[in-house]
């Protein structure tokens, strides 16, 4: 507040939110195409790899969402204290999910379940660095 | 059983400590750069996201492997 007094502050260029959104639904989306494509495989193998996916998907976007909610140098505490509760909520997310599968769902393919959260999970990298090469782009 | 249940412990328990440890770091840092070059903030926030990402990946698929000896290999224990 103080350096508002004094005119406008050194850093005034707006920052934009990233496309959380549009990442995490074409991360849907790739998933559900996925799970369809499997279908002419089996059903159950389809079902697993699509309950695999969703459990990186969700807390993820969960994450995500807590990790962008404050932007800035002077909300960096915040941006901080967000991660953490993120990150929290994330690990907790998983394992409820996870439990909540392996002890409800059947029948489940095990190995489709693993292999559709590796893989969502390696998607979700992706994204992230083009994300933040973007920003790296974007602040140049 | 004993075995088991001390095995999905380690599992969860030395990924979470591990992750708490990486993101402790992590956020110390992000400070510490916002504070030294404020403008580099919303890039370093950025960065951040990505490098949460890499750091949690495979302690949640060791979530994912203790839950699955916890509910499927032994699923007495969990009664």
């Amino acid at each position: 507040m103080a350096q508002r007094q004094g005119g406008e502050p050194p850093t005034a260029a707006p920052i934009t939110r990233p496309p959380l959104l549009k990442i995490y639904g074409l991360q849907a989306l790739i998933l559900v195409l996925v799970a369809t494509s499997l279908l002419l495989v089996d059903l159950v193998t389809a079902k697993s790899a699509l309950i695999g996916g969703l459990i990186s998907v969700l807390p993820n976007a969960y994450f995500a969402r807590l990790a962008f909610r404050h932007r800035g140098a002077r909300a960096a505490s915040a941006v901080a204290q967000s991660f953490y509760r993120g990150e929290a909520g994330k690990f907790v997310m998983t394992a409820v999910l996870f439990a909540l599968v392996f002890s409800s769902v059947k029948p489940l393919q095990v190995e489709a379940v693993f292999l559709a959260f590796v893989a969502m999970t390696l998607t979700n990298t992706v994204f992230a660095w083009q994300l933040s090469n973007q920003r790296v782009t974007g602040t140049r | 059983m004993g075995l088991a249940l001390i095995a999905v412990s380690l599992l969860i328990g030395l990924g979470a400590a591990g992750t708490a440890v990486g993101f402790g770091l992590l956020g110390g840092k992000l400070l510490e750069g916002s504070a030294r070059q404020p403008e580099m903030a919303p890039m370093l926030q950025g960065k951040m996201f990505l490098i949460a990402g890499l750091l949690d990946a495979v302690p949640m698929i060791g979530v994912g492997i203790g839950m699955y000896v916890l509910f499927v290999l032994v699923p007495g224990m969990a009664a």
